[in-house]
């Protein structure tokens, strides 16, 4: 800090701060408010993603390389393949099974792994392996484990969360049944990841869970001097068989997050918002201030202090005020994270992979990255202020007080053209292809934002008019004369005020319409999905990629009961293709869904996918079709386990189960294609006269393995959900609209202080704080009245942008356009009553002004 | 005597108005001169213009050697820390500033440490009378100590001229002598040039002349 830097900060920015603590708080918090939103976001995101890697990767700690199947589980009899592909010498692997089991009424997971195998390990990769016994007690339970005996290992939470000791039995059920088992060893707490693990020998696993063999992922230990490099990896998975696929730690972490990545980066440019109003009303204050401080700079111009130093230390005041308001947004960001990370953990889990959230991560990056945004935002929003204060000129201000602040990118026209001519070129840009195929639609938000702004300059148009015909309404009304009066010619700070008005409306708006819309299309596909009396699937189930399923004898038991009808189910599996993650699915659709989204119908409808021939017809979803441009006619090759499914594409779509595209065939032909025939979901169509809720609770109990859920619960469960994605973005909106609100607050207060000498007259005329609350209230209201319908209007193309551009591109899902215009309605009347609230608070306060102050 | 101040047929137009109108006058230096004349005939706007806070559109100003109207706002801006000072009839302090705050300030502006400025700020505050007031905010002072301290605060770092926009205009009249009085005990002991804009005929008697102002123009000759 320069010498004069530090003077004006201490005679100046501290002793303002010091002789007006409370609204400097007000606006440190504000700021913080932003901040926080952005980094608690970030870091619930963070640790809720983090979660999923903690459950297979303390499993493979220490192994460089890790070989997975690209659909379902790898044939046991493979391990002997993928040993040759590597040298027979060279490699020490790990084989394992995961699977959910149940645990009392709640499911946990459980791993198999091969015991003698881990024994093996500590020759070749020594202490870097976690799971190689280090103690005699956990050398006695791998003794007791290759005997063949029911213990487990289990993770130091799992103990804590069930209370478990060693040598406690616990009984855990699955497809197979439910078995007896015994901890033999808690592991050390310097293993644990913060995940409730079971550990137990793979064969044991196995055979009671009902995965005989079957591994779902084989480690790979090199020997010592044996070279794992890429070039090694490279030749090892060109002669390893079909369908299996290597990967290093760093790569199975990118496919983790690339699964939500569309999500998580949503919402963290949602979260963006929270930051942008903050931006919008410290820009406020600080111009407030700058109106309120106008005779102080002018008597240091005065003095001799230039404006450049003015300008500086103004914006030392912003970067006080930007260090302040991000190290609290930072502190109120970490408790935001803890808070919010169960619901993140929670909507991430029900939409991409199941995993255990461990509590807020803390993240260098991420704080820094908050707070130089926070920094960066306030500097930003100081500039104008800044900018003001040092063309300040000391003669008029000395003499008259204020002066209107020159705003001149919202003073011609000419930049809203430009600005919504910018935005249509950007729409016409597809989304930026990252790491991982994760589309990140940049030009459809820097379309939106150009629309936006462009708006923002055209409604500041529109108050004289909107003036013109309130006045109209009461004629005799001196107060709305007055105020009229003021917005027959708006100054820089009423239409900043109105800019970020609209801005923040429009934004608001634009996300309710989306949500809107998203919510009509959801129930509609909801219609075509949710036609059968009770849905089943095994307890557990949430996505493709959960291990539990409900087995074949299951299912025929299900479909052979006296009230059942007929029955659909689909077969689910979490696959690789084209390097990216996707679902295949084998259904047993008998019944052709009618209110089924079709983007390309094939004429035979779902029949089609009954046809035998030299290529399985399938059915793609909309987000596959985005995703890899494969579309009707085209071929989908998949493979696994050394087995290749040749399908080819008969018709198209809508699906938001999931965003990564889903494949579909006949379930005969994907239960022959995996090697298995357990089902992921299961709808019974009961005859008719059936009480479905006594037929549900009659099955439930006579499988308590299984979730049965009638229509009804499932729909209320799946809007659950639905209410939990989008919680966030509806406390954003409202967040952008308050903050909104109270810059216009602000605002008319600095209009009000640039008014000293009208109000001195007004005042001599007979106008109390009555009178003069009611001229602050009608400006405030038309401007709130002007903005906030403006600001609706534009939401209804920002809807439009982020329905079929941003959301299309992201996530691949199309939606119907809907306007919620009921809730839009009662939006309108709140701004506009929050706002006339704040030009009548503006207005009182103005008029207890003392009158030393008005010269 | 030697000329200190000169203006040559300055002009100075807002809108389609002129305000000042070819006005001419020269001031020597440690000279006292007094501007009269009614509300709107041009004394604050000239006294703006010398000030250097705003600019005039036609003619001449010199102060000393600097030609105002050809100088650069850096220049000014040096040649209101250095040589010019103003007293403004508001006062106009600092408010988050004690009052040897605000006196010490133009030093600190001009680079002097802060203890040496202080101790300089504490002279002035013996000098106006305004030891006891010291650690006072402007808000906590009555008016003739805030022209007290605006006097201060404008000596302090020792102007060649001294602008006055009716010093006396806020006080009353015995405050207003006496504020007078320290003017003109100060600006002799310390040889400075003053130019004071009054309506007070009393506060001329400070002055070694008075100039008339009507419509923006100067009415009385304008030598001594």
């Amino acid at each position: 800090m320069t010498g004069g830097a530090a003077l004006f900060w201490r005679y100046f920015t501290l002793r303002h701060w010091r002789r007006s603590p409370g609204s400097h708080a007000v606006l440190v918090v504000l700021l913080g408010v932003g901040v926080a939103a952005f980094l608690g976001i970030r870091l619930a995101n963070r640790s809720a993603t983090a979660g999923f890697e903690v459950f297979t990767e303390t499993l493979g700690a220490g192994a460089p390389v890790t070989v997975e199947s690209t659909a379902g589980a790898i044939p046991v009899d493979q391990l002997r393949g993928i040993r040759a592909a590597f040298g027979i010498r060279s490699v020490v692997l790990l084989p394992s099974v995961q699977t959910s089991v149940r645990l009392g009424d709640g499911s946990v997971d459980l791993v198999g792994i091969d015991v003698v195998a881990v024994r093996n390990l500590a020759g070749a990769a020594g202490d870097d392996v976690s799971l190689v016994p280090r103690t005699d007690a956990e050398s006695a339970v791998f003794q007791d484990a290759l005997r063949g005996e029911p213990v487990l290992l289990i993770s130091p939470t799992a103990a804590r969360r069930f209370g478990l000791s060693v040598g406690d039995a616990l009984t855990l059920g699955s497809d197979a049944g439910e078995f007896a088992w015994r901890v033999g060893f808690v592991l050390p707490e310097a293993l644990d990841r913060g995940s409730a693990i079971f550990l137990g020998d793979l064969r044991t696993v196995q055979e009671r869970t009902g995965r005989e063999g079957a591994v779902d992922r084989v480690d790979v230990f090199p020997m010592p001097g044996v070279d794992m490099g890429e070039s090694v990896r490279t030749a090892v998975q060109a002669v390893l068989p079909p369908g299996l696929l290597l990967s290093t730690p760093g790569e199975r972490q990118s496919v983790s997050q690339t699964l939500s990545a569309a999500f998580r980066m949503n919402l963290s440019a949602l979260s963006m918002l929270a930051l942008l109003v903050s931006l919008y009303l410290i820009l406020q204050s600080l111009d407030a201030a700058v109106v309120r401080r106008r005779e102080e700079i002018a008597v240091l111009r005065s003095l001799g202090v230039r404006a450049e130093q003015i300008k500086a230390a103004w914006m030392l005041e912003a970067m006080t005020l930007g260090i302040a308001g991000s190290a609290a947004g930072i502190l109120m960001g970490v408790l935001l994270a803890r808070v919010s990370v169960g619901a993140v953990t929670e909507t991430l889990g029900n939409l991409y992979v199941q995993g255990q959230s461990r509590g807020a991560l803390w993240s260098g990056r991420e704080v820094l990255t908050a707070f130089g945004l926070g920094v960066g935002a306030s500097l930003l929003a100081g500039w104008l202020p800044a900018r003001d204060a040092a063309m300040t000129p000391p003669a008029q201000s000395l003499g008259r007080g204020g002066r209107a602040l020159p705003i001149q990118l919202l003073d011609h026209p000419l930049y809203a053209v430009l600005a919504l001519g910018a935005g249509a070129v950007c729409l016409r840009f597809p989304p930026l292809l990252l790491a991982g195929g994760v589309r990140f639609p940049l030009f459809g938000y820097l379309g939106a934002t150009a629309f936006a702004v462009g708006m923002s300059i055209l409604v500041c148009l529109l108050p004289p008019w909107v003036a013109k015909g309130v006045q109209n309404l009461r004629r005799e009304d001196a107060m709305l004369r007055l105020a009229a009066s003021q917005l027959r010619r708006l100054s820089g700070r009423h239409k900043l005020a109105l800019a970020g008005l609209m801005i923040a409306t429009a934004m608001s708006g634009g996300i309710s319409l989306l949500v809107h819309s998203f919510r009509g299309t959801v129930t509609q596909w909801l219609d075509g999905q949710l036609e059968a009396d009770l849905f089943i699937s095994a307890k557990g189930f949430q996505h493709p990629g959960s291990p539990v399923r409900i087995p074949a004898e299951s299912r025929a038991l299900l479909l052979s009961h006296a009230s059942v009808a007929d029955a659909e189910y689909a077969l689910m599996q979490r696959i690789r293709y084209a390097g990216q993650s996707a679902v295949l699915v084998g259904l047993s659709a008998r019944r052709e869904g009618s209110e089924r989204i079709w983007l390309q119908r094939p004429a035979e409808g779902l029949a089609v996918l009954r046809e035998r021939g030299d290529r399985v017809p399938v059915l793609v979803s909309e987000p596959w079709l985005r995703r890899f441009g494969t579309g009707v006619g085209d071929v989908v090759r998949i493979e696994a386990g050394g087995r290749v499914l040749d399908g080819v594409i008969r018709g198209v779509f809508a699906d938001y189960a999931n965003e990564h595209g889903s494949v579909v065939a006949d379930a005969e032909v994907v239960a022959a294609f995996l090697g298995e025939d357990r089902t992921a979901t299961l709808g019974l169509f009961l005859k008719n006269g059936e009480n479905a809720r006594a037929v549900r609770d009659e099955l439930q109990a006579a499988f308590p393995a299984l979730n049965l859920r009638d229509q009804r619960a499932l729909r209320e469960e799946v809007f659950t959900i639905f209410q939990q994605t989008f919680s966030v973005t509806a406390a954003l909106k409202f967040i952008g609209v308050a903050v909104a609100v109270a810059g216009l607050l602000l605002s008319q207060i600095s209009l009000f202080l640039e008014r000293r000498g009208e109000l001195r007259v007004l005042k001599e005329l007979g106008c109390g704080r009555r009178e003069l609350g009611t001229a602050g209230a009608w400006e405030s209201g038309i401007l709130a009245l002007t903005g906030g319908a403006a600001g609706l209007l534009t939401s209804l193309g920002l809807g439009w942008i982020l329905i079929y551009v941003i959301n299309r591109q992201a996530f691949g899902w199309t939606l119907r356009y809907a306007v919620p215009a009921g809730s839009f309605a009662g939006f309108l009347i709140a701004i506009v009553a929050a706002g006339a609230l704040a030009g009548g608070i503006s207005g009182r306060k103005a008029a207890s002004l003392p009158v030393e102050n008005e010269e | 005597m030697e000329s200190f101040v000169s203006l040559e047929c300055v002009t100075k137009v807002y809108g389609a108005r002129e305000v000042l109108s070819g006005v001419s006058l020269v001031i020597s230096a440690g000279e006292r001169v007094a501007l009269m004349g009614p509300s709107g005939s041009g004394k604050s706007t000239l006294l703006n213009c010398l000030g250097g806070i705003d600019r005039f559109d036609r003619g001449a100003i010199r102060i000393g050697d600097v030609d105002l109207g050809s100088a650069s706002g850096e220049v000014l801006t040096r040649l209101r820390r250095e040589q010019i000072a103003t007293v403004f009839q508001f006062f106009h302090l600092l408010p988050t500033l004690s009052v040897l705050e605000n006196a010490a300030f133009p030093l600190l502006l001009n680079g002097i440490p802060e203890k040496e400025a202080l101790a300089q700020g504490r002279e002035w505050m013996e000098r106006t009378g305004l030891t006891h007031r010291m650690t006072a905010y402007p808000d906590q002072l009555s008016g003739g100590e805030m022209q007290r301290c605006a006097i201060a605060r404008a000596l302090a770092a020792g102007p060649k001229l001294l602008l006055a926009d009716e010093p006396t205009g806020n006080l009353d009249s015995s405050t207003g002598d006496r504020i007078l009085s320290l003017l003109e005990t100060l600006t002799r002991e310390q040889g400075i040039t003053l130019v004071m804009v009054t309506h007070s005929e009393t506060a001329t008697r400070i002055c070694d002349r008075t100039v008339h102002m009507l419509d923006g123009k100067v009415v009385e000759p304008v030598t001594a």
